[in-house]
């Protein structure tokens, strides 16, 4: 390939990807003294720019109707839930895995992770290094419109109840849910609570999506999943709804006193409310906030000039970057000690750690899919994601366990349905 | 059940948020409204099918109708409706690949095929009057996809995710449709 070949190239990527520094250099360089490239760069942008304005045909409103009403009266059948955890694997896998000492993964030449049952290392004195702990404890999680827990030391798994996106409270003793009228005809979203076993399941009220504050006396939620730009607090028992300025994209403080909430998408804004109903003050442009557990900084995804993970001191409204160049970032979550923050990045699905201290982001894992939505384990040595399968169809998405150093990354299910894992907290 | 927050007189309490039945289809409505043209003209000139267009309309709102009703909805619908729509559009456009492959190895006329494929689809590349469509057609389905998303405004990063595949991946996907892209429209300059 030629210098001229390779700068053209570069040139057709800055169009919808930013470049590294070295690559803008060679780009700028070679262009300042060859007219042929920039002629050719030029006519490169002016495609670009033909592609965008060219008008497209539009929908007749008589078709367009007809479309929305096939829409409405076509009555699907929900798909049946696949759930097929690998549990018993899982439990024999953790198990090996401290008696062998060795990773339960290794890459394999399509960069894909594949299942390796582990053997008994083949050692040439060489001692083997110390296992981690394996992981323990359960994990909620939500999978084709039901809940169900994953024990991770047994490998159990149990289905609670018919809902979706569950929700632990602050001691592990309840959960919060939503669910939906079994009939599909009908949108009726109601918050509900149970017990850990799926017992005492209680309706609290009509909303979507709760998330209880750290004291676990209050719920916050919102009114629909898709955002209307509303947030509603109300106690535990469903009474004293309040209505807040916010969007279903929020965290509350570790005080419980305030919640971090992003209102749109794109250019979303970041705010603080008070619980209480009392006021809201802008923070920053940006999004997926996630508070630091001494509540003294906000993590989120700023998107202006180029994606980076940012942190905002709430009380002076400071910014400032720990993390930058990874792409567009999603998923952020604050390990419980506060030292360290795991991200997903949209640009190659990776998941990153990134320490306070200061450093480069440390890929924890690597190519394979899509991950988001990263949850710790209370001791910070795992993390719970989700990972989805980049394919021709729509996302397909399934629950995974990694390490928090990137090692003995496991998938917990395969249904290409489960979503939103987190992990039971404990009573202090 | 944890002890509640007394609740003080100064509260400003409101009604209890209400779902109506038949809010899903209010919500898939607004949906609709507020995207169906757009990504209808997204999905007409990745298929270049103005009926196949009206399908792949119609299924991706399904999809949206289905999870939303079974209690899994997008956070960003735009998003994930040109998620959808891609992956609807660039599965048909393998599909489609497939069969006009077939047909040219066992003794239909590449022409013919084509016309197969699409009578809408020959009829674009048949107009001299309209070069860039003509050019687009000449490249893979979701190469053309990922060229229009970025024309509707979608960042590199989230065209990845609308055409399930990884970053780098799509950059390079890009950078040659760019390229081709240019050289087909410099020839066609030059034949005029």
């Amino acid at each position: 390939m030629t210098t001229h070949d390779r700068v053209l190239e570069l040139a057709a990527g800055a169009i919808d990807f930013e470049l590294t520094a070295p690559e803008r250099r060679t780009l700028d360089d070679h262009l300042s003294g060859c007219n042929s490239c920039r002629r050719h760069v030029d006519a490169l942008g002016a495609d670009a720019r033909a592609i965008a304005d060219h008008r497209a045909v539009t929908l007749s409103l008589a078709t367009s109707s007809a479309i929305l009403a096939r829409v409405i009266i076509t009555r699907r059948t929900v798909s049946p839930v696949r759930l097929v955890a690998i549990a018993a694997l899982l439990a024999l896998l953790t198990l090996a895995a401290a008696a062998a000492g060795g990773a339960v993964l290794r890459w394999l030449q399509d960069d894909r992770l594949t299942f390796v049952v582990p053997s008994p290392p083949v050692l040439e004195g060489v001692s083997p290094t110390p296992s981690p702990a394996p992981a323990t404890g359960q994990i909620l999680f939500e999978d084709g419109g039901a809940i169900f827990t994953i024990d991770l030391a047994s490998g159990a798994v149990t289905r609670l109840a018919d809902g979706a996106g569950p929700s632990w409270s602050p001691d592990g003793s309840l959960i919060a849910f939503t669910r939906s009228a079994a009939d599909p005809q009908t949108f009726d979203p109601k918050i509900w609570v149970m017990d850990p076993d799926g017992g005492n399941q209680t309706q609290l009220g009509a909303g979507w999506g709760p998330a209880w504050s750290p004291d676990g006396l209050r719920i916050a939620f919102s009114r629909s999943p898709i955002d209307l730009g509303d947030l509603f607090v109300m106690n535990a028992d469903g009474t004293g709804i309040l209505a807040l300025e916010g969007g279903s994209d929020f965290d509350w403080s570790p005080d419980g006193a305030r919640i971090a909430t992003a209102t749109g998408s794109g250019t979303a804004e970041l705010g603080l409310v008070e619980a209480d109903g009392t006021g809201r003050t802008r923070l920053a442009a940006g999004q997926y906030p996630d508070w630091s557990p001494d509540g003294t900084r906000v993590a989120f995804v700023s998107w202006s000039p180029n994606p980076s993970i940012d942190l905002v001191d709430p009380s002076t409204g400071d910014v400032s970057t720990i993390a930058a160049g990874v792409g567009a970032a999603i998923g952020v979550a604050w390990s419980p000690d506060g030292s360290r923050i795991a991200f997903t990045s949209l640009d190659t699905g990776d998941l990153f750690v990134v320490p306070m201290t200061g450093g480069d982001p440390v890929r924890v894992v690597e190519g394979v899919d899509t991950a988001n939505a990263p949850a710790w384990s209370k001791d910070g040595a795992w993390i719970v994601f989700t990972m989805e399968a980049n394919g021709p169809e729509p996302p397909a998405p399934d629950i995974w366990l990694v390490r928090s150093d990137g090692s003995g990354a496991l998938p917990l299910t395969d249904s290409g349905t489960a979503r939103g894992p987190a992990w039971r907290p404990t009573a202090p | 059940m944890p002890k509640l927050v007394p609740s003080s007189p100064d509260d400003t309490y409101v009604a209890p948020p209400t779902m109506r039945v038949g809010e899903a289809d209010a919500v898939v409505v607004a949906a609709y409204e507020a995207y169906h043209q757009e990504l209808f003209g997204f999905l007409q000139r990745t298929v270049r099918d103005e009926a196949a267009a009206q399908d792949l309309l119609q299924e991706t709102f399904l999809r949206l109708m289905g999870e939303v009703r079974s209690g899994r909805a997008p956070e960003n619908s735009r998003a994930w409706l040109y998620r959808v729509a891609s992956n609807l559009a660039i599965s048909r456009g393998r599909r489609r690949a497939t069969v006009v492959r077939w047909l040219t190895r066992y003794g239909v006329p590449e022409h013919q095929a084509a016309v197969e494929e699409s009578p809408e689809a020959g009829a674009v590349r048949h107009e001299a009057s309209d070069d860039l469509e003509s050019a687009l057609a000449q490249i893979s389905a979701d190469a053309r996809a990922a060229l229009i998303l970025s024309g509707q405004g979608f960042s590199g990063a989230e065209i990845a995710q609308a055409i399930g595949r990884t970053g780098p991946a799509t950059r390079t996907l890009m950078c040659r449709a760019r390229l081709r892209l240019r050289d087909i429209l410099a020839t066609q300059e030059a034949v005029r």
